[in-house]
């Protein structure tokens, strides 16, 4: 990539002006939804619809070519019909507009003649120098720039560390909101439907060397050059964590193949293969995703020693059983420790091996903090996980505390107490901790615990104590992380 | 490479097994020994220099699927059954063009599968894993993107489930891995150097003491 072309796509992601082009005075329009979700989104550049009728709409005057606007415009965002856009791509060269995006659908993903030709002269209007996004893409999303996709304006504008590219603009929206569910920053999206000029391997590229993005994540379903795409993901990797998600793994239908080789090579196990090759993580899933880069944001000792801890629901035998589905290392804890550990428990009998499984749900304070310190301070491990059952801290006590006639305790002050604890002892150890709220709001009115542990989860988050909502989701979060930084 | 022009030139879509190991050998992959042989003199003289007991098998790049047509004959002793067994190969054969293969006896119980495909998106792959009768039905294989550097061959063959094999399992040797590891990069230069060859099918590639050794192969060549 050359500086000229990085310098272009740094103006796409941070314009100082906006054109949105593509019928921008009719309510309900592409254009219109465009221009109103940059609006509701915050940007703070010029913005400039674009409209040969010209006129006026919510108090922004519509231009009628580019050719009135007086300012700089870094970025194009177009959804006229699909023989209109080449017009506007020579008009956007003229200009020195930095680049494109191009939301209309109707070229070569169509298949057809029409479709091709006009895809073929947008490649070379790109190629007189006009980066392109898309054609049958949602475009860029970037908090620093303030500009979003259309679904995106009730994104959040906190900056962070995952950039995320997509060949589909559901997912890139679905993947937003998901993250942000998460609570996990962005720093970049870029849904770039057809990849004309600025496809998965350009976009790899410029990702790993912005300072902005720290892990890069992918929803891929094929690629234009897999050998230049496998190469770029292997030099990505040496500097930053992949996580990708490849969709479309059915087996190579109607390949005739004379050999055992031809007939097992397919789909997906290639790209396990090449994906495993050049370093990145392969997921499946809005979940696994987030999972994974929960994992990657979080654990800063990258190292695979999992002590865990929690009480209830066979939690000991099932957190077992997943450690080895999942391959994770779960040292035995020593003889000694053990008796130290068992001294927090009047009846003998709960296991202390690692698991650490205290019985009870609802655990005292300070033996949670004088079990954690013990296992933190005094075994070789990476990473303790604390497995917290929702319904019973949450709900069940409220219902014992009414049957005693006592008053209950107020929402969440469990959980923000038992940060209090755990916080200075994640400090002080140097080890990773990794929460799991396993909310299961059965009834509707427990669903009021769901906007509590939200928030609660956010308050972890930012004492650096990633929470997962299931045993599962974290143990696998893990193990996927720990693939990335092998 | 010679033999792949000529059967270009031929028209032919694939080459036979003593064809397609040549190709291997060129590349230092570890193959069988054998003679071909036409005629029952032939037979004698390379069954004294292979040694019994040693394996015989209908040779020619017409003919695929060798054991449904009867074309294999193993563990043959002596000269009385090797003379036997040459006849029916013969006769198996049914004059289709080539030779019998006197082939020694490669003993061992770990059989895999090394091959080489060209995926339209990454071009040549490399595949290794289970072989033998077990490829297709166990389907235990990984693959990596050439050109294979010595980390992807080694991280390939710990990827498969049925890794462990590569072990000292059950009183045999452990595979010597940096050996596999040049066999899976050989077989991944293969398929850059020569854009004619579409398809290569190590299979099986049994284990004898801690190597590798192509007992059977086959190399598919582009339309």
């Amino acid at each position: 990539m050359t500086p000229e072309e990085r310098a272009q796509i740094d103006r796409m992601f941070e314009p100082r002006g906006l054109a949105v082009f593509g019928a921008v005075n009719s309510p309900g329009s592409f254009g219109q939804m465009n221009l109103m979700s940059q609006v509701r989104y915050g940007y703070r550049g010029r913005l400039y619809p674009v409209s040969p009728k010209g006129g006026e709409l919510n108090g922004m005057k519509i231009y009628k070519s580019l050719e009135e606007i007086d300012g700089p415009v870094d970025l194009a965002s177009i959804s006229v019909p699909a023989a209109a856009v080449p017009d506007v791509l020579k008009a956007c060269l003229a200009r020195g507009v930095a680049g494109a995006q191009i939301l209309t659908s109707g070229f070569a993903e169509l298949d057809d003649e029409q479709g091709r030709s006009l895809q073929e002269e947008i490649i070379r209007i790109s190629r007189q120098g006009l980066r392109i996004v898309g054609p049958n893409c949602f475009g860029l999303h970037s908090p620093k720039g303030g500009i979003t996709l259309i679904p995106g304006s009730s994104f959040s504008r906190e900056r962070g560390g995952v950039a995320f590219i997509s060949q589909s603009g559901g997912v890139a929206a679905d993947f937003g909101f998901e993250v942000m569910m998460a609570g996990l920053g962005i720093s970049k999206i870029a849904s770039f439907g057809n990849g004309v000029d600025l496809g998965a391997v350009e976009l790899m590229e410029y990702l790993a060397d912005d300072p902005d993005t720290e892990i890069i994540a992918a929803y891929l379903e094929g690629v234009r050059d897999g050998q230049r795409f496998i190469e770029t993901v292997r030099r990505t990797t040496a500097r930053k964590p992949v996580v990708i998600w490849k969709g479309g793994l059915t087996p190579l239908g109607g390949q005739a193949a004379r050999s055992h080789t031809g007939s097992l090579g397919g789909e997906a196990q290639v790209w396990e293969g090449a994906l495993s090759q050049a370093g990145a993580v392969m997921v499946q899933g809005l979940d696994e995703i987030t999972d994974t880069l929960r994992g990657l944001a979080y654990l800063k000792r990258k190292g695979g020693r999992i002590a865990l801890m929690g009480g209830g629901g066979a939690i000991g035998v099932f957190s077992c059983d997943l450690a080895y589905r999942y391959g994770l290392d779960m040292p035995i804890f020593s003889p000694e420790t053990q008796a130290e550990l068992q001294k927090s428990f009047p009846t003998p009998g709960n296991s202390v091996r690692n698991p650490l499984d205290t019985g009870t749900p609802i655990l005292p304070l300070e033996k949670v903090r004088v079990l954690a310190e013990q296992v933190l301070t005094r075994e070789p491990i990476d990473i303790l996980v604390l497995i917290l059952l929702i319904r019973p801290l949450e709900v069940e006590i409220r219902t014992f505390m009414e049957f005693a006639g006592l008053e209950p305790p107020p929402r969440g002050a469990y959980l923000e107490s038992l940060l209090e604890v755990l916080a200075p002892l994640k400090k002080s150890s140097g080890k990773d901790m990794v929460m799991v709220f396993d909310n299961r709001a059965y009834r509707p009115e427990d669903a009021e615990a769901e906007g509590m542990v939200r928030e609660m989860r956010n308050r972890y988050q930012s004492e650096g104590i990633p929470v997962f909502p299931s045993a599962e989701r974290a143990l696998r979060g893990i193990r996927n992380a720990l693939r990335a930084w092998r | 490479m010679e033999i792949i022009e000529k059967a270009k030139k031929e028209g032919r879509k694939q080459l036979s097994e003593s064809e397609s190991k040549q190709v291997l050998a060129a590349y230092k992959i570890p193959v069988t020994k054998e003679i071909p042989v036409t005629t029952q003199e032939e037979l004698v003289k390379a069954a004294e220099a292979i040694g019994f007991p040693m394996v015989l098998k209908g040779n020619s790049p017409d003919i695929a699927h060798k054991t449904e047509k009867g074309m294999i004959r193993v563990d043959i002793r002596n000269l009385d059954e090797a003379k036997k067994a040459f006849d029916e190969i013969m006769a198996a054969m049914a004059g289709a063009k080539g030779d019998v293969l006197v082939q020694e006896m490669v003993k061992g119980q770990r059989e895999l599968v090394v091959g080489l495909t060209r995926d339209p998106q990454f071009g040549p792959c490399v595949m290794f894993g289970l072989g033998g009768i077990f490829t297709e039905i166990l389907r235990d294989v990984s693959f990596r993107v050439a050109p294979l550097e010595k980390r992807d061959a080694l991280e390939m063959m710990q990827e498969i489930k049925g890794h462990k094999i590569m072990d000292a399992v059950r009183g045999m040797d452990a595979v010597d891995l940096d050996a596999m590891a040049e066999v899976l990069i050989s077989v991944g230069q293969i398929g850059l150097d020569h854009d004619e060859v579409k398809e290569i099918d190590i299979n099986p590639l049994i284990i004898r003491g801690n190597m590798g050794i192509a007992v059977d192969a086959l190399v598919v060549l582009n339309d």
